[in-house]
């Protein structure tokens, strides 16, 4: 009884004990905000990123691929719904200006300008059935009056083609020649669609704008004859913009159809030995497998790949077929890192928050060396005395993990609020949105880790108190009334 | 024969200075009866205080016995001396050693607090409590109820410690220079209490005292020089 009194009264007096409650407040608070930010963040990178992706990609293919060979192989696989082709290759744009001069079209990429792209051949049909390509599309599409693209999803045939009108209209204004019959004419050029952040500020490129793309590739004219670098060049009409969700895709890629890809690398269809020419093929699994089954899938394909591609297979040439997690594995590791990071300096600022207790406690052990004299000599036991100096301990813990646990979730709820009013009325913002580029900051609270950011908070300020209580009790009656 | 309340039997105390042994009490026997006041004199560094703690279960003796009521209690276990402590023996300390956080009431009713759980005290806590609120009345304190110590004088104070040792009904208290930091006539006033507590309580004391002149009025003085009782 005696311990619950005095550990109030001491608390009572000793103002100093309020910034222990405060520092396990804030290391609680901030734990369960930055823990609930990331989580959500994390969250919404997954979906954003398995939008992107299709359930399992074959990659690591040797040179000369025929996506033929492998789509037998693949599809024989029960797991197997869809596949699809993909040609990656890479060039640079230029735009034509008025006079038929070229300028280079500085696309914005991370905050950097840059002309180069990377170019994914997709088959739009086939891609439909392995990703969400036309919700890429749809959420790709602009739709501010004063946004010179403002033209709706693009409309896409198999060459991804823009409506002839357009084409028609921009080689006009370009002096390239047209039939004199608007109706006439037919579109010439293939579509190419661009991520929607990566042209935000390009001005002129409207639907139908001619782009040119220059890229390199190395050839070998004769059997035996050393591969030399030839350059390619090939028309396309900007088509439109996509946007998956996940940035890294939608800045890095500039799509467009795999056909004119594979007749600029040397495979147009109507030749004779030409191949459907592949790096990657992108696969749709069963619905509704999870990660160690999908593994399993993906592990059962690759030796069906191996087997299509024959043996042996070129020296460094590796196929690999990864799950849509695998694909990602960088990004989602370091966003995982950098939340798995963020923790551990909270949690070194709960070892703070742990450390100023212990410190208040053990000066108010000190200070209190006369009273535990006095209670001792008054028949308090040694466990009697110890648990003043605990049960502050757990006061102190108690006030404020439930101050910030309390504190924590109400500003989860309030977080856009908050971080709105916090940028009008200061200018500073707690979580940037342009830096997550979402529309709002997410957050998601993990029940889980709420109640073990609250459990141990609480552990630990016991245990800190524990230390000095132990000191107190284990103090010699006849030495504490004699301390001076 | 009923056996003294509180006995020691050829106690030494030593304390060690490093490797040096330094005797403080060096043999020493004494015994108070019930009732009994019993005045302990001798110069500063006799060893008066560490008697007083040995005798209390504040500290144990290097050798020989203590005894409650004839039964040896110096070797029990440190949770049972505290007990023992608590039902047995009641301290007053010459610097009163009040609780500061605590009112006098307040003070006064830890003593009952020492030994039970908050659901035990809870039963008996009106009983308690007017239990304290007479024990300061006797001590003529009924006016201060609700004060702290920094609000009391020291004679105030030191009524307050004494009424904190009588409130668990002890057989024996020990009072380490009672007077000692208090003026004369407060003093007086102290010892006046304390000999009327005895009287109408026939509670045995133990006063620890340089004061010849209260000596002389307890039942028995023993004298103590250089750790050895002389008659």
């Amino acid at each position: 009884m005696f311990s619950w009194v005095l550990a109030l009264r001491y608390l009572q007096r000793r103002w100093v004990n309020v910034l222990g409650t405060i520092g396990v407040m804030v290391a609680v608070w901030s734990l369960i905000v930055v823990r609930g930010v990331f989580s959500g963040f994390i969250e919404d990178i997954r979906v954003d990123v398995r939008r992107s992706s299709p359930d399992l990609m074959v990659t690591g293919l040797p040179l000369q691929t025929s996506f033929l060979v492998l789509e037998q192989a693949l599809t024989s696989d029960q797991d197997v719904v869809a596949t699809a082709p993909r040609l990656r290759h890479f060039g640079t744009f230029f735009q034509r200006s008025g006079s038929n001069a070229l300028q280079s079209v500085e696309l914005e990429f991370s905050n950097v300008d840059s002309s180069f792209v990377q170019l994914v051949g997709i088959d739009p049909a086939r891609e439909r059935e392995v990703t969400p390509f036309d919700e890429w599309l749809e959420r790709g599409r602009r739709r501010t009056a004063r946004d010179p693209a403002e033209h709706g999803a693009p409309a896409l045939g198999p060459l991804l083609e823009v409506p002839a009108k357009l084409e028609y209209y921009a080689r006009r204004r370009l002096d390239l020649p047209v039939p004199s019959d608007p109706e006439a004419f037919r579109s010439l050029w293939p579509g190419l669609l661009l991520g929607k952040e990566r042209t935000r500020y390009q001005r002129g490129l409207d639907i139908g704008s001619p782009l040119d793309l220059l890229s390199v590739d190395y050839v070998s004219r004769a059997e035996g004859e050393p591969a030399r670098a030839i350059t390619l060049q090939r028309t396309f009409a900007f088509a439109g913009t996509f946007q998956t969700g996940a940035r890294l895709f939608d800045d890095s890629m500039a799509i467009v159809p795999i056909e004119p890809l594979r007749t600029m690398l040397g495979h147009d269809a109507l030749d004779e030995g030409s191949i459907d020419l592949c790096t990657d093929v992108a696969i749709r699994a069963t619905e509704g497998l999870d990660t160690l089954q999908l593994q399993a899938v993906a592990d059962r394909l690759l030796t069906k790949v191996r087997t299509a591609l024959g043996s042996p297979l070129p020296e460094r040439c590796k196929p690999e077929v990864l799950t849509w997690e695998q694909q990602n594995a960088v990004f989602l590791d370091a966003v995982e890192t950098e939340r798995a990071m963020t923790t551990l300096v909270l949690f070194a600022v709960m070892l703070i928050a742990a450390f100023l207790i212990f410190a208040t406690l053990h000066m108010m052990v000190t200070q209190k060396t006369k009273d535990i004299g006095i209670l001792t000599a008054l028949g308090g036991s040694q466990r009697g005395v110890g648990q003043i100096f605990t049960r502050c301990g757990m006061v102190i813990g108690a006030f404020g993990v439930l101050s910030g646990v309390g504190l924590g979730l109400v500003t989860l709820w309030n977080l856009n609020p908050l971080n709105d009013w916090l940028f009008e009325n200061i200018g500073f913002e707690l979580f940037p949105r342009t830096l997550f580029d979402l529309p709002k900051v997410p957050y998601r609270i993990e029940t889980p880790w709420l109640v073990g950011v609250a459990v141990s908070a609480f552990v630990l300020t016991l245990f800190v108190a524990w230390v000095p209580a132990r000191m107190a009790a284990r103090m010699h009656p006849v030495k504490a009334l004699s301390y001076e | 024969m009923n056996a003294p309340v509180l006995s020691a039997e050829a106690v030494t105390k030593s304390y060690w200075l490093g490797k040096r042994e330094i005797p403080i009490l060096k043999g020493v026997d004494l015994a108070v009866e019930r009732g009994e006041m019993v005045a302990l004199l001798g110069a500063s560094g006799a060893g008066k205080s560490t008697l007083l703690h040995v005798l209390g279960l504040l500290d144990a003796p290097t050798t020989g016995r203590v005894c409650y009521d004839g039964k040896p209690v110096h070797d029990l276990k440190v949770s049972e001396r505290a007990r023992l402590r608590h039902q047995h023996t009641g301290f007053v300390f010459q610097f009163y050693h009040l609780i500061p956080e605590l009112t006098a009431l307040q003070n006064v009713l830890l003593a009952r607090m020492m030994q039970c759980s908050v659901t035990q005290y809870w039963k008996q806590r009106k009983a308690t409590r007017e239990a304290a609120e007479q024990i300061l009345a006797e001590v003529s304190l009924t006016s201060r109820l609700s004060h702290r110590p920094s609000e009391l004088s020291g004679g105030e104070r030191q009524r307050v410690a004494i009424a904190r040792a009588l409130l668990q009904n002890p057989r024996v208290i020990l009072a380490d220079e009672p007077t000692g930091n208090l003026d004369s006539e407060t003093a007086e006033g102290v010892v006046d209490l304390l000999f009327r507590i005895n009287r109408e309580r026939q509670l045995a004391f133990l006063l620890v005292t340089h004061n010849e002149e209260l000596a002389k009025r307890c039942h028995r003085v023993v004298r103590l020089r250089d750790g050895v009782v002389v008659r």
